[in-house]
């Protein structure tokens, strides 16, 4: 769908990977870096303004903004191609002497990202001109820039590495014990505490549930876990978390044992717990 | 002169970021790990992902499901890490992700065996998926013959599972016309 473009063949012949490395190595000063905003929703523009504030400061490792490409050794792209902002792209590209270094910031500049499909876009910055760095995120965060700015520079080395995993033994690690002997008690609990705290805290709640209900000697003896629920809640210092432990034992843990044991509504009203 | 005193009182506020590793807080979504070993192929992460960074594709030349996360698209959002059903794949603290030169660092591929259906022998799904339902029928103090019931429609493909449905709906109609 993108109208191609081939680099020149001067710049071509001009960038490549040792000529960028001799570049390096002969260099002995600050490096300047020129950021392009090709279409992108901001995010990553302010993020790369957070760079630049004290608290991150990269000019102690030698890199400072500037307002012209003509002066700049990097150029730093945000956001997705859009067709207003490829031209100014490709004119700041041959506009930057050489060896040019490109990083493309953020995951629409890498490859797209979330409006990869959309009628809009016209590609990730590596569709149009070529990208020496990769900075995923979106936005990424300040400390992921700085450290691609610095693996560009060789400061540091790369960490990431292409991984395949191929050996496959056809099974997971299943580990079948469950509270009640029935692991569908298990699956109720984790679906009540998801249901009521979200995924994140929900998993919290799940296991602090199990892992008391796992010191109990007889899970049915209805007593005994009461006390060990109410003991809980007394202790926990969250009251969010000790709101939902007493919904999962009213809701999920009664009516297990009512249908287990069949123990009516008198029965069933003593081991209520009631909120505060 | 009031801006260095000033100065001199609070302590520096530059990290010293690329030698000493920057601490992020509790709950800051970075780079999803992928635990292969925990991996079942089942395809949930991949159909609520809403940049279509994770793919998973089915190989049938070589008889593997593979599996894709390509980190370049990835927008750190947590809904795989919301629906993995064994806490494969999860958003850690990792924030360090910057490669040069190939885009291809940025990925991670995981393949798994697929297994052929008894009846008509295509592949359907993969081992672990079906493993892994098995293990846990087994473990949820049923009947037997309720999990014999359950278990009967594992080993074959779902077209051939409907094609079953049918003939033993058919049967038993016919015999309950006679």
């Amino acid at each position: 769908m993108a109208p191609l473009y081939t680099v020149p063949e001067n710049i071509q012949k001009e960038n490549t990977v040792e000529k960028k490395l001799a570049h390096l190595e002969k260099i002995k000063r600050t490096f300047f870096v020129y950021r392009v905003d090709a279409g992108s929703c901001n995010g990553c523009d302010i993020e790369i303004f957070a760079v630049i504030t004290p608290l991150w400061d990269p000019e102690r490792l030698g890199f400072k903004l500037v307002a012209s490409p003509r002066h700049a050794d990097i150029l730093v792209c945000t956001g997705s191609v859009t067709r207003d902002m490829r031209y100014p792209l490709l004119r700041a590209y041959e506009a930057m002497p050489d060896p040019k270094i490109v990083a493309a910031v953020g995951a629409c500049g890498c490859s797209g990202g979330i409006f990869h499909d959309s009628y809009g876009n016209w590609g990730g910055i590596d569709s149009h001109i070529p990208v020496d760095l990769y900075v995923p995120g979106c936005p990424p965060h300040p400390a992921t820039i700085l450290q691609g700015f610095a693996i560009a520079l060789g400061l540091i080395d790369q960490k990431l590495k292409k991984t395949v995993y191929d050996n496959d033994d056809g099974r997971v690690p299943f580990d079948g014990k469950s509270i009640l002997n029935n692991i569908l008690f298990e699956r109720d609990i984790y679906m009540e505490s998801k249901s009521l705290m979200g995924y994140i805290h929900g998993r919290v709640l799940f296991k602090k549930y199990c892992g008391a209900m796992q010191t109990v000697r007889n899970a049915e003896d209805v007593a005994e876990v009461t006390e060990l629920i109410r003991h809980l809640i007394g202790q926990e210092e969250d009251p969010r978390y000790a709101e939902c432990l007493r919904v999962l034992h009213n809701n999920v843990y009664m009516q297990w044992l009512d249908k287990m044991m069949r123990m009516g509504d008198d029965g069933k009203n003593r081991y209520l717990i009631k909120g505060a | 002169m009031k801006i260095l005193e000033f100065a001199k009182k609070e302590k520096m506020v530059t990290n010293n970021f690329p030698v000493v590793p920057y601490e992020v807080t509790d709950g800051f979504r970075g780079k999803p790990e992928y635990d292969y070993e925990k991996c079942l192929g089942c395809g949930a992460c991949v159909t609520v992902c809403p940049p279509n960074a994770l793919s998973l594709k089915k190989d049938e030349e070589r008889g593997v499901s593979v599996w894709k996360i390509d980190y370049n698209r990835c927008i750190f959002c947590g809904r795989c890490d919301e629906v993995c059903p064994t806490g494969a794949i999860t958003l850690s603290k990792e924030y360090v992700m910057c490669v040069l030169f190939d885009k291809e660092d940025l990925t991670v591929t995981g393949e798994m065996k697929l297994k052929r259906c008894e009846k008509c022998n295509s592949y359907y799904s993969t081992e672990r998926l079906v493993n892994y339902v098995s293990d846990k029928l087994a473990s949820t103090g049923w009947d037997k013959s309720m999990i014999e019931e359950k278990t009967k429609h594992l080993n074959i493909c779902p077209v051939c599972r409907r094609e079953e449905a049918i003939d033993n709906y058919v049967n038993q109609m016919t015999k309950r016309g006679k």
